[in-house]
C-alpha cells in the first residue's frame, strides 16, 4: 500500500488540479493533502469569495503543515503563469469544470486536470459513481480537452485513475 | 425543546440514532442527514432546511473538516440559537437526550461536549 502510494507519487503532476464540488472536506484533507503532504493548497472560486465569512470557515480547514487560501480564478492564473507554484507540491481546488476552463482562459498552463467529486443532480449523468456529467459539463470538458488537456477522474491517490472520455 | 441535527458520513447518523433509541427508546426532534452523493451547495441547503424554524438546535457533526461540518458551519450563519458539535459518539448523545429538557441551551451544549469527551478513555 505505502509503495504504491510512492510509486504514484512520481506521477503526479503539478500544481495537482481537483475539480471537486465539496471544495475541502475530508477526502481532500485527509485522503489527498495530508497523505501526499500537498503545500500550498487553493480553492479557487470566485463564488465563495463573494461571502467573506464562508471563505473564513474553508481557510480554516487548510490542516496544520500546509498553507493556503481562498482565492479567484484570477489570482490562481497569476501566481501558476508567474511560476510562483514552482518547487512546491501545490494542489488547486475548483469548483465546477467550468471554473477550470477559465482558469486556461486566464492564461494558466494546465496540462493535467482530475475530476474528483461531481455530484448527483438532476441533469447530471453518471459517468463514475463520483462524477456525474450535465450536458454543459460534457461541453466545458470537451473544450478543455481541445485545448491540450488530459482529463482523468480519481476520486483518492490511491483510487486507480480513469481517463474521462465523455 | 432543543432539537438535534446529526449530519454526518455515510449512514454513520443514521446508525448512532438507532443505537441511542435502542438504549433509550424512540427520540422526538431529531433528524438525520447523510453527505452521500451531495455536493457542498446541495448540502449547505439540505442542513438549513432540516432545521425546524424559529427553533435551536445542536448540530451534531462526524468530524471536524468534512463537509457536514462545512455546511453546518453554513448554516450556523443564521440568526437562531444554534451550535456544533464535532466527533458525535453514542455518550454524547444519550447526554443530549437524557438532559435537554432540563437545561438551557448553552450550558446543554457544554455539557454534551463534556459528556462526549468523557466518553473517550484510553485504557492500559
Amino acid at each position: 500500500m505505502a509503495m504504491n502510494l510512492l510509486r504514484r507519487k512520481k506521477k503526479l503532476v503539478f500544481p495537482l488540479v481537483r475539480v471537486d464540488d465539496r471544495l475541502l472536506h475530508g477526502q481532500v484533507i485527509v485522503g489527498w493533502v495530508q497523505a501526499l503532504r500537498l503545500s500550498p493548497v487553493y480553492v479557487a472560486c470566485d463564488r465563495i469569495l463573494r461571502d467573506p465569512s464562508f471563505a473564513d470557515t474553508l481557510r480554516d480547514l487548510i490542516p496544520p503543515g500546509a498553507v493556503g487560501d481562498i482565492i479567484s480564478l484570477e489570482t490562481a492564473s497569476q501566481i501558476w503563469s508567474n511560476g510562483e507554484l514552482k518547487n512546491s507540491r501545490p494542489m488547486i481546488v475548483l469548483e465546477h469544470p467550468v471554473d477550470a476552463l477559465k482558469l486556461i482562459r486566464l492564461g494558466a498552463p494546465m496540462k493535467t486536470l482530475t475530476l474528483g467529486g461531481m455530484h448527483f443532480r438532476e441533469d447530471r449523468i453518471e459517468f463514475l459513481p463520483y462524477i456525474f456529467v450535465s450536458e454543459w459539463d460534457q461541453v466545458t470538458l470537451r473544450e478543455i480537452r481541445q485545448a491540450g488537456v488530459t482529463i482523468f477522474c480519481q476520486d483518492l491517490p490511491t483510487t486507480k485513475p480513469t481517463p474521462y472520455n465523455g | 425543546m432543543i432539537h438535534a441535527l446529526i449530519t454526518t458520513h455515510g449512514l454513520l447518523g443514521a446508525e448512532l440514532l438507532r443505537c441511542v433509541e435502542a438504549l433509550l427508546g424512540p427520540q422526538d426532534g431529531v433528524q438525520v442527514i447523510s453527505n452521500k452523493g451531495q455536493d457542498l451547495e446541495g448540502l449547505c441547503k439540505l442542513v438549513v432546511s432540516r432545521i425546524p424554524a424559529g427553533e435551536d438546535a445542536i448540530l451534531f457533526v462526524d468530524f471536524c473538516g468534512g463537509s457536514p461540518y462545512v455546511a453546518c458551519r453554513r448554516a450556523c450563519e443564521s440568526p437562531r440559537r444554534l451550535a456544533i458539535i464535532s466527533g458525535v459518539n453514542l455518550p454524547m448523545l444519550t447526554s443530549f437526550f437524557t438532559k435537554r429538557a432540563t437545561k438551557d441551551f448553552d450550558e446543554l451544549a457544554e455539557i454534551v461536549r463534556d459528556d462526549g469527551l468523557r466518553g473517550i478513555q484510553l485504557i492500559h
